[in-house]
């Protein structure tokens, strides 16, 4: 009778009359067996090995939330909830773990801009939960104004029933890229850049899966072609010289090494930090063009108290790297007041871009927003002593939209930028 | 052109990727018993007790404690298929298996809650319908049809709600996010034909009386 009683007061309590007080009472009880439901594909033993708690484990607070977060970061269910019931014995608890499963993956076709790339449309197609396995199989297709890409990927999130990921990638893009940024074609030059490679990684989860970090080896072909020099020249023409030098094929070929947090949710959407740190290491030895070690780092700080945000992204290379692996603001370095290559056009070895954003929600179109952002990039020149530094900031407006249309526009600059790419399409899950 | 013909082998191979692995989705039907309908005081009435409510994935749902929302759909159409009425009936099932208690909440006017540790009293508490009414009594006497269906959902709104938040991650430069969005949710039910009466012909009760 007391244990109803205790049950009912902390159901009423915390909103939730099953889980919430099972988990209360269950705490100190040992995991006499795992009971899994639901599972109609999905193999039992991914689910087991995932579970940040096993038979025989003594139930601890917040081991069912972790236990439920876990399952939810698989991004293979719609539902999942993770409960407990008496055991044969008074000390014992049987885990029940329910899971109500996505059918098989998703379709997407939309349309896009991008202030780098222009409009165009793209297509995906991905499987989720292969064979009951976990296994995710996908492929993605864009072709636009400036940009053409096609990708499949193939990710194993138990590769030899361990607890790594296994993921292969496979891509080949296409782009139409200015080296100035000018409304006449003689003045801003112009050149193709073609890439087709693929990369092979294994990524070790944190035991709640909550942090990922991925070892990769990745291996490209680079074209450079159809280069048309700028009529107006800027640092004695030595970024076109660099360009109409790498005109044809080269390899590139990387390390990766990369940890970062798994994001929760839509993009600062939720309070909390995200961020991630990626490191490249191309070595000449392995057939790379050039030597070099690049690395990028990006912190981001979502505050709900005062709908906020502050997003951080940086990086810097040690030795020479091919003019298309140095930093451009451009692209996902792309800022919210000033235009694309307005700094630093010719890219730079060190590069930051810092912006707080102060956002009011107008449901059920999106946010309206206010800014303060500023980026910059730095580079050596060839024969000067001291660094090409370019920095500019700028205060403004913006709105995002539907989650995906983010249209801003810099007070101090006059610039209007868009942000967000997706502006419409269909998205089915099968 | 070029770029409709990528696009169109582009679907075709994705859809072919997709359905590699389909298989049917079940609708579920319900049986119905001990069907009455009478009118009381200018008001159609009826008593019903509903079989196979829950199917086995819905049980599975309710043995791990989900919370289930239970809708039991209930409409006249005449001849022409047009609806003369409409009335939903819904209540939340809730199981905490610690302590093997049921409660089922009525969320209708009164709103009533039944608490037991039998699902089969429970199962009775949802489906076992009395002294309904459906509809004030038409005035053209032509033949209606009374049909039923059921919508169960094992997940809870809060709970579809949270999970949404991990499935619709958006990284930057995502490419599986759209603004658009068709999800499939759960099959509907067919609906299900009870009864065809004339209304001038249903039993008439006077007040307080029981059927």
């Amino acid at each position: 009778m007391m244990r109803l009683f205790v049950a009912l007061v902390m159901g009423i309590g915390f909103g939730t009359f099953a889980q919430n007080a099972s988990a209360q009472i269950a705490i100190g009880h040992t995991i006499e067996r795992i009971e899994v439901r639901g599972n109609e594909k999905t193999r039992l033993d991914l689910i087991l090995k995932v579970l940040p708690v096993k038979q025989g484990h003594r139930l601890l607070q917040n081991d069912l939330d972790a236990c439920g977060e876990v399952l939810e970061r698989l991004r293979l269910f719609k539902a999942v909830l993770v409960n407990v019931k008496p055991g044969t014995t008074s000390n014992d608890a049987v885990l029940v773990v329910y899971v109500q499963e996505k059918r098989f993956g998703g379709l997407g076709l939309s349309a896009e801009y991008t202030e780098l790339n222009g409009f165009g449309i793209s297509a995906d197609a991905l499987h989720a939960n292969l064979r009951g396995s976990g296994k995710v199989m996908g492929a993605a297709y864009s072709i636009g104004e400036r940009f053409k890409s096609w990708g499949f990927h193939y990710t194993d999130p138990l590769v030899f029933g361990f607890n790594q990921s296994f993921h292969i990638q496979v891509i080949g893009s296409s782009a139409d890229r200015d080296l100035y940024r000018s409304s006449d074609a003689n003045i801003r030059g112009r050149y193709d850049l073609e890439r087709i490679g693929a990369s092979v990684g294994l990524g070790q989860p944190s035991p709640l899966r909550a942090y990922r970090f991925i070892v990769k080896f990745s291996a490209e072909a680079i074209q450079v072609g159809a280069f048309r020099k700028p009529t107006v020249p800027t640092n004695g023409g030595q970024f076109a010289d660099e360009i109409e030098a790498s005109v044809g094929r080269e390899a590139l070929s990387f390390w990766t090494i990369e940890f970062h947090k798994q994001p929760v949710a839509i993009w600062g959407s939720v309070p909390g930090f995200d961020f991630g740190v990626r490191l490249d290491i191309s070595p000449e030895i392995q057939g790379s063009v050039s030597n070099f070690a690049r690395i990028r780092s990006e912190l981001y700080r979502h505050f709900q108290v005062f709908p906020s945000q502050m997003l951080s992204v940086g990086g810097r290379i040690w030795g020479t790297a091919p003019f298309y692996e140095r930093f451009y603001l451009d692209g996902e370095n792309q800022l919210r007041g000033v235009d694309r290559r307005d700094i630093g056009p010719e890219g730079g070895t060190q590069f930051f871009t810092a912006e707080a954003v102060y956002s009011i929600q107008i449901r059920p179109l999106g946010n309206a927003y206010g800014f303060v952002e500023s980026g910059g990039v730095r580079r050596r020149l060839a024969g000067t002593k001291t660094p090409r530094r370019e920095l500019d900031f700028s205060v403004g407006m913006g709105f995002l939209m539907f989650n995906r249309i983010d249209i801003s526009f810099g007070i101090s600059t006059g610039t209007v930028i868009v942000k967000s790419h997706r502006f419409g399409g269909i998205n089915i899950d099968l | 052109m070029q770029m409709l013909r990528h696009m169109s082998l582009w679907i075709v191979l994705s859809i072919g990727l997709i359905a590699a692995d389909q298989t049917a989705l079940e609708a579920q039907e319900i049986a119905a018993r001990a069907v009455e309908v009478y009118v009381q005081a200018d008001t159609i009435r009826l008593d019903i007790r509903l079989d196979s409510v829950f199917t086995a994935d819905h049980l599975e749902a309710i043995e791990s404690g989900m919370t289930a929302s239970i809708a039991l759909q209930f409409r006249l159409i005449d001849r022409q298929n047009n609806r003369i009425a409409m009335l939903e009936l819904n209540s939340q099932l809730e199981h905490d298996i610690w302590e093997g208690q049921y409660r089922l909440i009525r969320l209708g006017v009164p709103a009533d809650t039944v608490v037991s540790n039998s699902f089969e009293q429970i199962r009775l508490a949802a489906t076992d319908i009395q002294n309904i009414p459906i509809s004030r009594m038409p005035r053209i006497d032509d033949i209606l049809t009374l049909q039923a269906r059921v919508v169960i959902d094992p997940i809870t709104p809060e709970q579809r709600e949270r999970t949404r938040r991990w499935l619709n991650i958006l990284k930057k430069g995502s490419l599986l996010e759209f603004f658009f969005s068709f999800r499939k949710s759960t099959p509907s039910s067919p609906w299900m034909n009870l009864l065809q009466f004339y209304p001038g012909a249903l039993p008439q009760l006077i007040q307080g009386e029981s059927p």
